[in-house]
């Protein structure tokens, strides 16, 4: 099964480039707060904090976003997915961090709507010039993980090709993914792509893992398409 | 209770307990007091008189005044755990309801004297400079008084003030009726010569983020490029402040212009910016495919292409970013050589390499068709035959 919950000690060994989520901390929880790649192989315990490159913000993809932040991005393995990479997956996947590495912005407060974003809007996932000519990328943590596998490996691991075809996530959801501040502050949700009322189309980090959950050739040939908003825990329960 | 029976040592422990400049600097300046009186209290029977004049603290107000630094140290540790860049100082608030917009805060940083200002969100209760959504943290309540658009403004060109406090100031200015002069502002400052590096930078950043109006935007890109240019040689030229001018002045200069990205496609410097100088090449076209194929760039590129795509160099990371980019740069230039450039590729036998030059490749030529460009255009028949070696 190529996505678990991370066993205590002696725990799993996983590769590099797996994907690794952390759940939230209310006591018991299968919701998946953060999710990130994995940066180098070796034996897991739950809970234990292993080296990613992530979207937290700030983004770090890479060697040089990682010293510029002055940060050893890491994240707690609570769950993590996999599927058995190629060595044609994995250099695709370091090409495309190289080159997502070099667009790390400044992780101020008013760099975080700059680089940050939780919409599916093509518009929203780039930031462009007056002839709308690309310039740096935003993503959130769900998204720089799918972008990783989409066009590094040329693996879609969810069916997000019409978001409105995703399931509506409430403002209670959210805020177990974000925070209680996210609940009363519209212009800081407005600034991370949560627009207008809830519920919001919107995607969770658990999703991911219930795409790993199948077969190798499955996740490979055919994007999973979440059906509910409880897919954000893994296990659904 | 007199000063003389104040356990000096309960003092101690309630500082140590805090571990927080804030709270030590109050104790310490207390217990200095404490230990001046006692001392000459003790060996200069001259200065009683002149002692027994001074105003004694009440044990009361001590107290209050380590329950305040204790406080205050509840608070600042609260950031200076949650951000890598906080670090302690010293701040003075300046209350002056006088002039609404002037409550300032001026901190005493080992870089120096910064003011900043109440209500913008990057300093004091109300606006922590630190976000995490990874760990759902947001420190503060961003809907607390907002400053007026004239109150930004006058942070926005306040020299004193730091330089994220301007950067916000100018963030909370989009979409306000001085958002233009605000604009033409930056403009002028990122211009100008000899800024100071943290405004420098913080300036480029936010040019990045920024949109110009036609008349300002050669000479902004003009001064973008200088500035990376400039810092790329610096034994310790700050990357991401070379890379983001480089982005945002070559796509704000035009395409005639495009020879100013040769000195970026060069080894020299510390700062590595040739495949983002490639990258920019090949964006300065998106727009519009060139009308005849800029040489000197075209050669360069095409160098970098043969170089990269070589089986005993191309390696995924960097080396494989810039083999990409040059293929992709080669298109948009409309250099013929991009068939051997493709050719040289396939041979490589990298399928994700094939599918992300195809990807980018069917991009361009896609933008260039919905902005209405002939098929005939030679740029646009150079890269439609090429894309068909990808069948």
């Amino acid at each position: 099964m190529p996505a678990q919950v991370v066993p205590k000690a002696p725990g799993i060994f996983i590769r590099r480039y797996s994907i690794v989520g952390k759940y939230t901390n209310e006591p018991g929880s299968r919701f998946v707060k953060h999710v990130a790649l994995i940066r180098d192989e070796g034996l897991t315990s739950h809970g234990t904090e292993v080296p990613v490159w992530d979207m937290r913000p700030p983004l770090v993809a890479g060697t040089i976003s990682a010293s510029r932040t002055q940060q050893d991005a890491k994240c707690p393995a609570h769950v993590v997915g996999w599927l058995s990479l190629t060595s044609d997956d994995r250099d695709g996947m370091t090409d495309w961090l190289a080159e997502v590495d070099k667009q790390e912005r400044p992780n101020t407060s008013w760099g975080l709507a700059e680089q940050y974003t939780v919409s599916l809007s093509p518009e929203d996932q780039w930031h462009r010039d007056e002839k709308g000519v690309r310039l740096y990328r935003r993503f959130s943590c769900v998204s720089f993980v799918l972008a990783a596998y989409l066009e590094g490996a040329g693996i879609n691991l969810l069916e997000v090709s019409d978001p409105e075809n995703l399931p509506a996530v409430r403002l209670d959801t959210v805020v177990r993914a974000y925070g209680e501040h996210l609940r009363r502050l519209n212009r800081v949700r407005a600034e991370v792509g949560l627009r207008g009322p809830e519920p919001w189309r919107i995607l969770l980090a658990g999703y991911i893992y219930h795409a790993m959950d199948r077969p190798d050739q499955s996740i490979r040939s055919v994007p999973y398409t979440v059906p509910s908003e409880a897919a954000g825990n893994f296990p659904m329960q | 209770m007199p000063y003389s029976e104040l356990d000096i040592a309960s003092f101690l422990g309630a500082v140590e307990e805090g571990r927080e400049v804030a709270s030590k600097r109050q104790a310490r300046l207390l217990l200095r007091s404490l230990r001046l009186l006692s001392e000459v209290l003790r060996t200069d029977t001259r200065r009683v008189s002149a002692v027994e004049s001074l105003l004694v603290p009440d044990v009361n107000d001590l107290l209050g005044l380590l329950q305040r630094g204790r406080e205050s140290a509840e608070f600042h540790r609260q950031y200076l755990r949650d951000s890598y860049s906080a670090e302690p100082g010293d701040a003075i608030r300046d209350d002056d309801e006088e002039q609404p917009g002037k409550h300032k805060i001026v901190f005493r940083t080992k870089e120096g004297i910064e003011t900043c200002y109440r209500g913008l969100p990057v300093v004091g209760e109300d606006q922590p400079p630190w976000h995490d959504l990874a760990k759902g943290q947001y420190l503060g309540d961003a809907t607390t008084r907002p400053l007026s658009p004239d109150d930004q403004l006058a942070v926005l060109i306040d020299t004193k003030a730091s330089a994220v406090s301007r950067v916000a100031a100018l963030t909370g200015l989009r979409g306000s009726p001085l958002e233009s002069v605000a604009v033409a502002y930056l403009a002028r400052e990122i211009i100008r010569m000899e800024l100071p590096p943290e405004w420098r930078d913080a300036a480029v950043f936010a040019v990045e983020a920024t949109h110009f109006p036609p008349d300002l935007r050669e000479g902004v890109g003009e001064a973008l490029l200088n500035i990376a240019y400039a810092l790329r040689a610096q034994p310790d030229g700050p990357e991401r402040v070379v890379w983001s001018a480089l982005r945002r002045g070559a796509s704000l200069l035009p395409t005639t212009k495009v020879d100013r990205l040769l000195g970026f496609l060069a080894t020299d410097g510390t700062v590595d910016t040739r495949s983002v100088a490639l990258q920019c090449v090949s964006r300065m076209y998106e727009a519009e495919p060139p009308s005849a194929v800029p040489l000197a760039v075209a050669d360069r590129v095409h160098l970098f292409a043969e170089r990269f795509l070589d089986p005993v160099v191309f390696t995924p990371g960097e080396p494989s970013v810039i083999a990409r980019s040059a293929v992709s740069a080669l298109a948009a230039v409309g250099d013929r050589r991009l068939g051997d450039a493709l050719t040289a590729l396939h041979s490589l036998g990298r399928l994700w390499l094939v599918r992300r030059v195809r990807d980018e490749l069917n991009r361009l030529y896609r933008g260039w068709i919905d902005r209405g460009f002939s098929l005939e255009q030679p740029a646009v028949a150079n890269l439609g035959n090429a894309l068909a070696s990808f069948d």
